[in-house]
């Protein structure tokens, strides 16, 4: 019992490493060399990933339409995710199904400044989430097929 | 380190400030014969540095407070002033970010070297003039915002190193 307890607190630390270099109030630049970066304001507030690990763009395709699904981890307990529906290089596209803290936060656009299956950059707003902006590494290889969302 | 810009123009009119301060130095008996004499004294430095920019701004509140030891080159009607000391600095920025507050506190070890001339206008009262160098170094602060306490430790944005140079001119007065 005590092994399991001692494996249970480790997965735990494990779980909630944290990069302390990274001070989560400061907006990251908008940038797209691949910083693995993403930050944007909720109500004003600032939100960005980094500090508990970094950023991640899986790509999920379906018979209707590819999906970039662009999640970060903005808080000890807070995530932040969004799916952008076709990115194209430099060109507008919308995402949906923006979810903050367990909130469905809606619809919005985005604007894709790179995409070139090393790296996506863009920036993203919409009802409450203003100046967003993010530049991912991926790979093509995140692909997920077929999930029905 | 810490500030809401990381742009050099920023940088560079944050870095300009004004600062006060104030000396107390025990002096104690000073024969007329004695050219030079040490003696240890007290420092207090304030400085206001800020900046703005468009999507945020820093005010930031330096304090420093150290115990002086100083080497008086007296002159008949004026005198010389070397002086070093070691205290501690509390640094304050009361910054703003996208119209939302954020305080960061980064308070440490520093030291100061001095040097300064003084112009006596009667046996009790001086006028001087002081170059004063505060050296201080810090890897990590603390920041607070929208309820929570940060501490970041060797930023990513650079550690800082803080050499802080004012002139400042002053009366002083000789019990």
């Amino acid at each position: 019992m005590k092994k399991l307890l001692y494996l249970f607190m480790l997965l735990l630390c494990c779980a909630c490493e944290e990069n302390t270099s990274v001070d989560p109030t400061l907006m990251p630049e908008a940038t797209k060399t691949g910083k693995n970066t993403l930050g944007c304001l909720i109500d004003g507030w600032i939100y960005t990933g980094g500090r508990f690990g970094l950023p991640k763009a899986t790509i999920i395709s379906d018979e209707k339409a590819s999906y970039y699904l662009i999640r970060a981890q903005v808080d000890r307990f807070k995530t932040l995710e969004f799916k952008l529906v076709n990115p194209t290089a430099n060109a507008e596209c919308t995402y949906i199904d923006a979810i903050f803290e367990g909130e469905n936060l809606g619809n919005g656009k985005a604007f894709i400044t790179r995409k070139d299956g090393i790296v996506i950059s863009g920036t993203f707003s919409g009802n409450k989430i203003t100046e967003g902006r993010f530049d991912i590494k991926y790979t093509e290889k995140n692909t997920e097929k077929d999930i029905a969302y | 380190m810490g500030v809401t810009g990381s742009a050099d123009e920023y940088c560079n009119n944050l870095r300009k400030g004004v600062s006060w301060a104030l000396h107390y130095w025990y002096m104690g008996q000073t024969s007329s014969e004695e050219k030079a004499v040490i003696r240890a004294g007290f420092l207090y430095q304030g400085s206001l540095f800020q900046e703005k920019q468009a999507n945020g701004s820093d005010k930031i509140h330096l304090n420093y407070l150290a115990p002086q030891v100083g080497v008086f080159f007296l002159q008949p009607g004026y005198q010389i002033q070397l002086s070093a000391g070691a205290g501690y600095q509390f640094y304050t920025d009361k910054s703003v970010v996208y119209d939302k507050p954020r305080k960061v506190s980064m308070d440490k070890l520093a030291c100061n070297f001095a040097l300064a001339a003084e112009y006596f206008l009667t046996k009790q009262w001086g006028v001087s003039a002081r170059c004063n160098w505060v050296l201080s170094h810090s890897e990590r602060y603390s920041v607070d915002y929208h309820g929570e306490h940060w501490k970041v430790k060797h930023p990513d944005t650079g550690e800082g190193s803080f050499g802080q140079l004012s002139l400042t001119f002053g009366l002083n007065y000789h019990f």
